[in-house]
């Protein structure tokens, strides 16, 4: 049964892939005015306009055009960087797993901090503490990044003297060093995300604390914790995982400002240079793979739902 | 020093460029060689100096190339000086108006990178690498060599360059760091061309020992430099770092030893109060920059080709209040050649009748405007690219405001940098366009911009006894004589009113004390300034 969905929500993700892969190569071909002649004149990619379009493949007719990126696509090969001119998908490999080492501390961070927190507000619903950590959830969702992480590098520089290095230290270099530089970024990157794993938390909470299975484990004499997290966590939760794979996305985007805020070198940093410096086969290839990846992380959310709750089928 | 806007205001501005503050004097410690710089590096597209115009590239060089001439540096360089002295060259004639005899110093080595591996430069290097900058398509830099008609071998180490016609400025353009570094053929035959890392192999005082794209750049003493005992500093570290603010931190807390903002080790000025603060000894150095905006008028359309209205536009911008409004009141004005450049800028209360139409008089902006048929007012259009800088969208502004007091209401359109570029900047607008100019260390790059078909020409000035002027003093090789030139050149442009020009900022260089025997100025030849420096600790 459970692969019976699976195999219908990969064929519902197909198209959806489809449609993203065409929206990704027609953006760089939907800005107004000839965007071969600005890369031109401002980055030099090329000896000349006719070598600048073959280079970009815009010799070709578009539809030619995207069928050829896309059977590259899937043979790995993404094109080559404008500004570096080294291979896309290499670069692209080289800064993936820093962006992942940031995400990553982000979602553990967001869960450690986000469901604990969930629970004691669910479970002392409106008394202070409730009330503080639902102000401190809606103050972790309002603050923007880019602001929060410039006053954690400049206020204490100011104030004591000390801010993180701006030096990424490389796993073989240094390995305490390397993962200690990803705490700071990666923390203030979930916070956003702990705010909102907290808040559905203790919503789903609340809700199972309400139903009559509850009901009837506290009438049975059971204690507070086996109760709330034996009988309740596990089913309130499932949502929570829902909000997980939105979460990642909205991770992978945040990882533009604080890698560029904190210096990693990792692939938001690569996006917001590309941008920049224009190089659009190098936003083309990081779009491909957000895309991607954001595609296939919420189909095994659904897939992973599915599987926690087996009454669930669409 | 500490330079408020009313000390400047008061001195007009330009008593700072005539005197741009030197930098402290290097103590009397003995050099010790050892220790590592750290400063904000850049990522350049590729190492190839023939093949980008890119500032990022060259600075990358400059550690790692030599020139056949450079611009002397140290704590005694006035910043915006830029005498010339032999780099590879040894000593140089003139035999005649059209050629230079260049003898190379001997037993330069290369860097010990394969394929290169150490071997001596000769005067073939010389060649090959202009050969190369001539002739490779792509160059963007390739205007700069235009007077060169050919180089040749005389022997082993000399090397004759003769010249198309004679070219006052052609030193000048030897000595700068933008793309003039000595190449190796070898490394070019082996790579292909220079824009791998691999292929960056110079003579000059350090060698390029990792590049990690967007993270850092590390040079090691080249072991072998020819000026002997230099460099004195063991490591040069560029980190690359995006964040303005994240850059304040790192110099505040020690992990930069130099100001990190471009161009060349500065800071903002709205940083200022705080790192005073926290590094309370800090050298710094404050020196007009030659970073000039102007706004540019249609001159070969209605009405800007009638000189009334020219000076009016000008007349009605009140220069100081922008520079109030934009700089905390810090800077300078600015004569046809910036004031930054103080050896070939004329002072500006010394521009003689055309100083007037320098300052702020709105009635008489009224009244030329009227005496020129124009009393009702008129509406036009600019055109301009934010640069992502505030300061320069601020200006703008008041620009407009300015306009509007006198009767001219100025449609802005605003336009993507690259869009910018494209027009704008090369004289396609349709009627005004304003942004800054080139920082260029000569003042001959300024002036191309008052002749017929120069893309810089965005006046689209056509004057032929002002081009007359401009071509004569590029013949003039009498230095004196050239200056006295220079001066009339820029009284000419100044009573046309060609452009409308603003004052130009100042820049505040600030370095880690204990750096001895080094003296910031303009241009990317940071390796070239930094290599007879060493820590005193």
């Amino acid at each position: 049964m459970i692969r019976k969905y699976a195999l219908k929500r990969l064929l519902v993700a197909i198209p959806s892939l489809f449609i993203a892969t065409v929206i990704v190569f027609s953006l760089s071909r939907l800005i107004p005015g000839d965007v071969v002649v600005l890369m031109m004149e401002e980055n030099q990619y090329a000896q000349d306009l006719e070598e600048m379009r073959a280079k970009l493949g815009l010799d070709r007719p578009i539809h030619a055009q995207y069928v050829e990126w896309m059977t590259r696509a899937v043979r790995g090969d993404l094109g080559q960087s404008l500004y570096t001119g080294r291979p896309v998908l290499q670069e692209l490999a080289r800064r993936m797993p820093v962006s992942l080492e940031l995400g990553a501390v982000a979602v553990v961070f967001a869960i450690l901090i986000g469901v604990p927190i969930g629970i004691v507000s669910a479970v002392r619903q409106d008394s202070v503490r409730d009330y503080a950590a639902r102000s401190a959830a809606i103050l972790g969702l309002s603050m923007p990044g880019f602001w929060l992480g410039t006053l954690v590098v400049v206020l204490p520089a100011i104030y004591f003297g000390w801010s993180p290095s701006i030096e990424f230290t490389r796993f073989e270099d240094d390995p305490w060093r390397h993962l200690a530089q990803f705490l700071v970024p990666g923390c203030l990157l979930g916070i956003a995300s702990a705010a909102s794993i907290m808040r559905l938390t203790r919503t789903q909470l609340l809700e199972v604390l309400r139903m009559e299975y509850v009901r009837t484990a506290w009438s049975k004499g059971l204690a507070e914790h086996p109760i709330i997290l034996k009988h309740c966590l596990k089913n309130s939760l499932i949502p929570v995982v829902t909000i997980l794979g939105i979460q990642i996305a909205q991770i992978l985007s945040g990882t533009v400002i604080f890698e560029s805020i904190f210096g990693l070198p990792g692939m938001g940093r690569f996006l917001f240079d590309a941008i920049t410096e224009r190089d659009y086969p190098v936003i083309q290839g990081i779009n491909l793979v957000v895309v991607t990846t954001i595609v296939t992380v919420n189909l095994l959310v659904d897939v992973v739902y599915a599987y926690l709750d087996p009454r669930i089928r669409y | 020093m500490d330079l408020t806007r009313r000390d400047l205001l008061a001195l007009g501005g330009l008593t700072l460029a005539a005197s741009a503050v030197a930098p402290s004097a290097a103590r009397a410690t003995a050099p010790k060689r050892g220790g590592e710089f750290r400063f904000r590096g850049y990522t350049p597209p590729h190492f190839d100096p023939h093949l980008t115009a890119s500032y990022t590239t060259m600075i990358n060089l400059s550690f790692t190339h030599s020139r056949l001439l450079r611009h002397k540096a140290g704590p005694d360089v006035k910043p915006g000086v830029f005498g010339i002295e032999g780099d590879l060259a040894e000593s140089w004639t003139q035999p005649d108006e059209k050629t230079y005899v260049f003898k190379l110093r001997k037993g330069v080595r290369w860097h010990k990178k394969p394929p290169v591996n150490g071997r001596e430069l000769t005067a073939d290097d010389v060649k090959y690498t202009f050969d190369r900058f001539m002739t490779i398509k792509g160059n963007a830099n390739r205007h700069m060599m235009n007077a060169l008609d050919r180089v040749d071998v005389a022997d082993k180490h000399t090397v004759k360059f003769s010249l198309k016609e004679p070219n006052a400025w052609f030193l000048d353009f030897l000595s700068n760091p933008m793309a003039l570094s000595i190449v190796a053929r070898e490394a070019v035959e082996q790579f292909g061309d220079l824009k791998k890392p691999e292929a960056v192999i110079g003579t000059g005082p350090w060698v390029l020992e990792r590049h990690e794209p967007k993270v850092r750049t590390i040079f090691v003493r080249h072991p072998d430099y020819f000026r002997s005992g230099l460099p004195y500093i063991e490591r040069v570290e560029g980190i690359d770092f995006n964040d303005p603010a994240a850059r304040l931190a790192a110099f505040v807390t020690g992990q930069l030893d130099a100001g990190p903002e471009f161009p060349g080790m500065m800071i903002r000025r709205q940083d200022w109060k705080i790192v005073k603060e926290k590094r309370p000894n800090l050298r710094y150095v404050e020196f007009p920059s030659n970073v000039m905006t102007h706004v540019g008028m249609r001159i070969d359309k209605k009405p800007w080709d009638d000189i009334r209205v020219r000076r009016a536009m000008s007349m009605a911008v009140d220069r100081k209040a922008i520079l109030v409004a934009t700089a905390e009141g810090v800077g300078v004005m600015n004569p046809p050649v910036p004031a930054a450049l103080s050896a070939w800028s004329i002072p500006h209360d010394q521009l003689g009748e055309g100083l007037k139409y320098d300052q702020y008089d709105p009635a008489e902006a009224k009244r030329l405007l009227k005496e020129a048929g124009l009393g009702g007012g008129f509406s036009t259009t600019l055109e301009y690219a934010t640069y992502g800088s505030q300061e320069l969208i601020d200006a703008v502004q008041m620009c407009v405001k300015f306009w509007k007091d006198v009767g001219v209401d100025v449609k802005v359109v605003e336009k993507p940098y690259a869009a910018f570029f494209a027009t704008a900047y090369q004289g396609k607008q349709d009627a005004l366009m304003m942004g800054p100019q080139f920082p260029a260390l000569d003042p001959y790059n300024f002036l191309a911009q008052y002749l017929p078909g120069e893309p810089k020409n965005q006046s689209h000035v056509n004057d032929p006894a002002l081009a007359d002027m401009i071509m004569n003093s590029s013949r003039t090789l009498d230095d004196k004589k050239r200056r006295q030139q220079i001066d009339e050149i820029q009284k000419h442009i100044a009573r046309q009113a060609y452009y409308v020009r603003l004052a130009s900022g100042i820049y505040i260089a600030a370095l880690d004390p204990k750096l001895e025997n080094f003296g910031p100025n303009l241009g990317y030849d940071y390796g070239g300034r930094l290599s007879a420096a060493w820590w005193n600790t």
